[in-house]
């Protein structure tokens, strides 16, 4: 999805669970849900 | 307030209905940061995500508390002197008074977001900030109130996951940049599918 909106190089560099512990239960740990960050450049 | 208009969804939700949905969520967040949500805010997200303290000092707590983001599009390449940023979804302001920071007096940055109560948030931050390279404008990520080809860097945290066009703001993300510009993104990826039906659960989406 990302290459086809117009990028390059994408690549995602980090994953880690960033909802374990939050004050309120959620729908995260339903789905095996983490926060990530990924780059990608204009082609 | 950013006009409402119709986005194609490729899922199908109602667009209107969840971004009014997603406004309340968020400006709660903006009137009461530490109430409790189902994520983290604010410092002990910074930690969380791995936020250097060198870059949150002199950064307002208006900005701080508010902070809701998944990740740490700043670990993924230090914005230079100069660049221009737009910040997707800028929230209570905090990712784009770090770019500010960074990019200098001779940058720029814009913040867009949808949700008025994280406007007047981030513009209050930028205020006691004395930040005058950055700006904050009322939109949508489907559509984005910059120029074609106008910025060095694409930063967003915690926000593509929230509209159900990703291609659409993906594409509005590249339309913005400049040929070769970086894309910067923290978001959130999930292990098990979503049930079709789940995808229309407006509650589903904002928590």
């Amino acid at each position: 999805m990302v290459e086809a909106a117009g990028f390059t190089d994408f690549e995602i560099t980090w994953r880690a669970e960033v909802f374990d512990g939050a004050p309120q239960a959620s729908s995260a740990a339903a789905f095996g849900t983490k926060g990530i960050n990924f780059r990608a450049r204009k082609r | 307030m950013a006009q409402q208009q119709q986005v194609p969804s490729p899922i199908d939700v109602d667009v209107a209905v969840l971004r009014d949905a997603i406004r309340a969520e968020y400006a709660a967040v903006a009137s009461d940061p530490s109430s409790g949500f189902h994520f983290h805010t604010g410092h002990a997200l910074t930690r969380i995500v791995g936020y250097h303290p060198s870059w949150l000092e002199g950064i307002p707590e208006t900005a701080v508390a508010s902070f809701a983001g998944t990740g740490n599009p700043f670990s993924l390449g230090v914005l230079q002197p100069g660049e221009r940023v737009v910040d997707v979804g800028s929230g209570g302001g905090i990712d784009s008074l770090i770019a500010a920071r960074m990019v200098g007096a001779g940058g720029q940055v814009v913040g867009v977001d949808m949700t008025p109560a994280m406007l007047d948030r981030a513009r209050r931050a930028a205020d006691e900030m004395g930040a005058t390279a950055v700006e904050f404008r009322e939109g949508y990520m489907e559509t984005l109130p910059v120029p074609d080809g106008w910025a060095d860097v694409v930063i967003s945290n915690g926000v593509l996951n929230l509209t159900p066009d990703k291609g659409k703001a993906l594409g509005e993300m590249a339309r913005v940049l400049k040929p070769t510009g970086r894309l910067q993104i923290g978001d959130i990826t999930i292990d098990k599918p979503v049930p079709e039906a789940a995808k229309q659960e407006i509650d589903l989406w904002t928590g």
